[in-house]
């Protein structure tokens, strides 16, 4: 198991924002997060990365609990999170947006960064290699020196996916990749999805589209009020009067 | 140790301290509509002393007009302040606005220093009666001005935030301005109000504490960093935290300066101020829960 | 990098060219101001500028900076190099002491507690009367010499300033163009995005206010060694406050900027001394005017990319 959360649990006064749940996320698979407004799931990624501590309950990752690193180290040890609002550093050029999650792994010492030595020159050159085939990847080579300010919407959500594979991680959590895209946007995200799967990453993510969870969701979970109310198969989610309820109202469950 | 020594320090710990609370008070005010720190809050306070001495002293107008003409003059100085210097930026950063207010201090010391020089100023007390006695030490009947001036007011404030629509108006402002704005609140003229009440405020607490501390153009500053620390203390944004870590400065200054020695009054509770800022960052009256779930 | 070094070129040329054709001490002496402040600012700059961190108690660690090497060439007879790197030492200690737990602080209260450091090593200057001198203060400073040179005249300690800015100008810009600068120019965005790529923003923090102090120190020694004489009212909430507008005014987050505003507040205060009591309204009337219209600092003025401005 990649990554594992047991009785997980969060208030927020005498709101349980996240209540006592169990997920398992296998390694190389798709994992859907979904539930209706309010129901927990960009809490659950916030207690995954570390961004609030739990009250209750472990993370297991790699077979390690991580409940008590911080949200930068969690990072480092292979867990990316994409942000549900796109929040790109608007000081610094695209490049640079990459090239901050690359320093990460390969950055000379202060020493040698201050007096400019020849290393420094040779690692900038090696991670600028690497984030343009990040950039080529996403197909955002062409806009390398713009600042974020002069992106298209689509264009800083697929950046954001590129400064988190910088880091190189195991474990992607992504926060409803596809609001707000059109539907072009939104195959050419799916397809990001589909080839960073084959290369073997362990995706996790939030969406309201039910249809792209059908299409690239080994598993879904449902949340609702903080609990975990369903899993299975997209199709046994689908079926699932429980959930049906959840999203339709009980006029619905009452069989009127 | 002296018990009547120690009462006395005490007492006029509760008076400086007052003057703190007022001043913390006049922060918070401003910071919940616009949440910047104004610097020229000390200056209400100067204006307020000197002002009234040229009222009272010079123009020989009787105490109460005096005061009252000195009150709504220093209120309309705060009214303008914000008018002609916040009002007309357009995209406002928060240490932009800072720094006009910084401005705003430096030019309002100016314009006092040029027109009262740089004498220092000293006003009767109200009440020209000997101090009272309790338990040894005694309190002098502008000590009780000072007291009853900071009691009546945050009275005024405390109803004026619960049961007034303005009042909780501005409170919704301070929680948030873009709803408020979408609520139809007026959010411009409520910060226009903010900086009206508390430059009245500041004018009041100068206005009562010349008699005792005297007063000129300079002497705003160092009241203002000292009702910062009450406001920072107290929890920034709770007026009346302010209130109660005001007295708790002025009451440990005062027994500082006269147990331990009056060179290291204000350092040591600075540094009292800087270990409850460690230890709990959003003041003695801030929550925990508060803190983590603004950083969001 | 090779863009900037051409400005600067031109511009260091122009500053060392000065005392060539302005022989007056009294406006060397005014230059060599500019240069200590440009020194403490260019260090609060990546500060406040790329950390986003406020410090209202810059004045403390110049006081730091200065007495140290004061007290220890003056009263003990140490070299005034040993003097100097002391109050770094000093200063660095301090400076991680207020840095750790201040990592936990955020705008206002962060300018709350290092306003709070800054009163506490004036009120130490006033009171500690045995080592300080008290309000007083204390004189004879010795000089300091360099490769055997005596810098005890305007024009050599001219020179001896403006080169150090010229340096510490270059390890600033080689800072901010280095994976460190990026990495500090990403605090600027909230908190919780530099760190969930693994930033650690704490690091940062803490490095850039112990940069910050490690300037204003050093500034501090080579002022003490210029004045000779150093007293507690040179080390107020005022410079501090001024050190911050300097900033500001020049342009945030701009090592030009840093240079400029340093410039125009040190000039300023030594024009408007002719107006003598209107000097207050003048300078209050223009920091007003400035942040209205030019909320960007004066770099602004010019247009398209400065340095590493963003």
């Amino acid at each position: 198991m990649l990554l594992e959360t047991k009785n997980l649990t969060r208030y927020f006064g005498g709101v349980k924002a996240v209540d006592g749940v169990d997920i398992e996320v296998k390694e190389g698979t798709i994992k859907g997060i979904i539930g209706p407004n309010g129901a927990g799931k960009t809490t659950f990624f916030h207690l995954l990365s570390g961004h609030l501590p739990p009250q209750k309950g472990w993370i297991k990752f790699k077979g390690e609990i991580i409940n008590h690193l911080p949200p930068f180290e969690r990072a480092r040890k292979g867990i990316g999170r994409v942000f549900q609002q796109p929040s790109p550093f608007e000081n610094l050029t695209l490049m640079e947006n990459i090239l901050i999650s690359l320093d990460i792994s390969n950055s000379p010492s202060l020493f040698t960064s201050l007096l400019r030595l020849p290393s420094l020159g040779k690692s900038e050159k090696e991670k600028e290699k690497q984030a343009i085939e990040i950039l080529h990847f996403l197909n955002l080579e062409k806009k390398l020196h713009h600042f974020p300010s002069s992106l298209t919407h689509f264009e800083r959500r697929k950046m954001e996916i590129g400064r988190v594979l910088a880091l190189n991680p195991s474990l992607l959590l992504l926060d409803e990749p596809t609001a707000g895209l059109s539907y072009r946007e939104k195959e050419e995200i799916k397809e990001i999805i589909w080839e960073l799967k084959e290369k073997g990453l362990t995706i996790l993510v939030v969406e309201h589209d039910m249809e792209l969870i059908t299409d690239i969701c080994e598993e879904v979970v449902v949340l609702n009020f903080g609990k975990k109310i369903a899993e299975g198969s997209p199709w046994e989610i689908k079926n699932n009067p429980l959930v049906k309820e959840v999203y339709l109202g009980e006029e619905y469950a009452s069989g009127s | 140790m002296n018990w009547q020594n120690f009462l006395q320090l005490v007492l006029s710990g509760i008076t400086i301290g007052s003057i703190y609370a007022f001043i913390g008070i006049g922060f918070n005010i401003i910071y919940n509509t616009t949440s910047i720190i104004n610097f020229a809050q000390g200056e209400f306070v100067m204006l307020g002393g000197l002002i009234l001495y040229s009222f009272h002293q010079s123009f020989h107008i009787p105490l109460i007009p005096a005061i009252l003409l000195t009150l709504i003059l220093v209120t309309l100085i705060g009214i303008g302040m914000e008018r002609l210097t916040l009002h007309p930026v357009k995209n406002p950063t928060v240490l932009n606005m800072i720094i006009i207010t910084i401005g705003c201090s430096i030019f309002l010391k100016g314009v006092a220093l040029s027109i009262w020089g740089r004498e220092v100023y000293h006003l009767p007390f109200f009440f020209p009666r000997p101090p009272f006695r309790i338990g040894g030490a005694s309190i002098t009947t502008q000590s009780l001005v000072v007291w009853v001036a900071l009691i009546i007011s945050s009275a005024f404030l405390y109803f004026f935030y619960r049961f007034t629509l303005l009042g909780k108006a501005m409170r919704a402002c301070s929680v948030n301005p873009v709803a408020a704005r979408l609520m139809g609140i007026k959010v411009k003229s409520l910060i226009t109000l903010s900086f009206a009440l508390a430059a009245f405020l500041g004018g009041l607490a100068g206005v009562t504490i010349t008699p005792i501390s005297l007063m000129d153009y300079q002497r705003g500053s160092l009241l203002a960093l000292k009702g910062f620390a009450a406001a920072v203390l107290g929890g920034l944004g709770k007026e009346f935290g302010a209130i109660l870590a005001g007295m708790a400065l002025g009451i440990t200054e005062s027994l500082v300066a006269g147990y331990i020695s009056s060179g290291y009054k204000d350092a040591v509770s600075l540094l009292i101020l800087l270990f409850i800022l460690f230890v709990r960052p959003g003041g003695i009256m801030g929550s925990k829960e508060e803190i983590s779930l603004r950083e969001l | 990098m090779r863009k900037e070094l051409k400005g600067l070129v031109i511009f260091f040329g122009l500053i060392f060219l000065f005392p060539l054709l302005v022989k007056s001490p009294y406006y060397i002496g005014v230059l060599v101001f500019w240069g200590i402040y440009s020194i403490i600012t260019l260090g609060l700059t990546i500060l406040m500028g790329y950390a986003g961190q406020i410090s209202l108690g810059q004045a403390g660690f110049f006081a730091v900076g200065a007495y140290t090497s004061g007290i220890l060439t003056t009263r003990f007879g140490l070299p005034p190099w040993l003097g100097i790197l002391a109050g770094l030492g000093l200063s660095l200690l301090l400076s991680l002491f207020l840095a750790l737990p201040s990592l936990k602080l955020k705008g206002h209260y962060l300018a709350m507690a290092t306003l709070g450091f800054g009163e506490i090593v004036h009120v130490v200057l006033n009171a500690w009367v045995g080592v300080t001198g008290g309000p007083s203060g204390f004189g004879e400073i010795p000089a300091l010499s360099f490769l055997g040179w005596k810098l005890d005249s305007e024009m050599s300690f001219f020179y001896f300033t403006w080169g150090w800015v010229f340096l510490f100008f270059l390890f600033s810009l080689s800072l901010l163009k280095s994976p460190y600068g990026r990495a500090l120019r990403s605090l600027h965005a909230e908190e919780r995005i530099p760190l969930s790529l693994g930033v650690n923003v704490y690091f940062y923090k803490v490095f850039a206010f112990l940069w910050a102090a490690f300037y204003a120190s050093f500034a501090g020694s080579l002022y003490a060694h210029f004045m000779t004489f150093l007293s507690p009212s040179s080390f107020t909430l005022i410079l501090s406050i001024l050190l911050v507008l300097m900033i500001v005014v020049g342009g945030l987050g701009n090592l030009w900027g840093a240079l400029l505003g340093a410039g125009i507040l040190t000039f300023l205060p030594e024009i408007l001394r002719t107006f003598e009591d209107f000097e207050m309204l003048i300078y209050g009337t223009f920091l007003i005017l400035v942040m209205i219209f030019l909320p960007k600092g004066l770099v602004s003025l010019r247009r398209g990319k400065v340095a590493t401005g963003d």
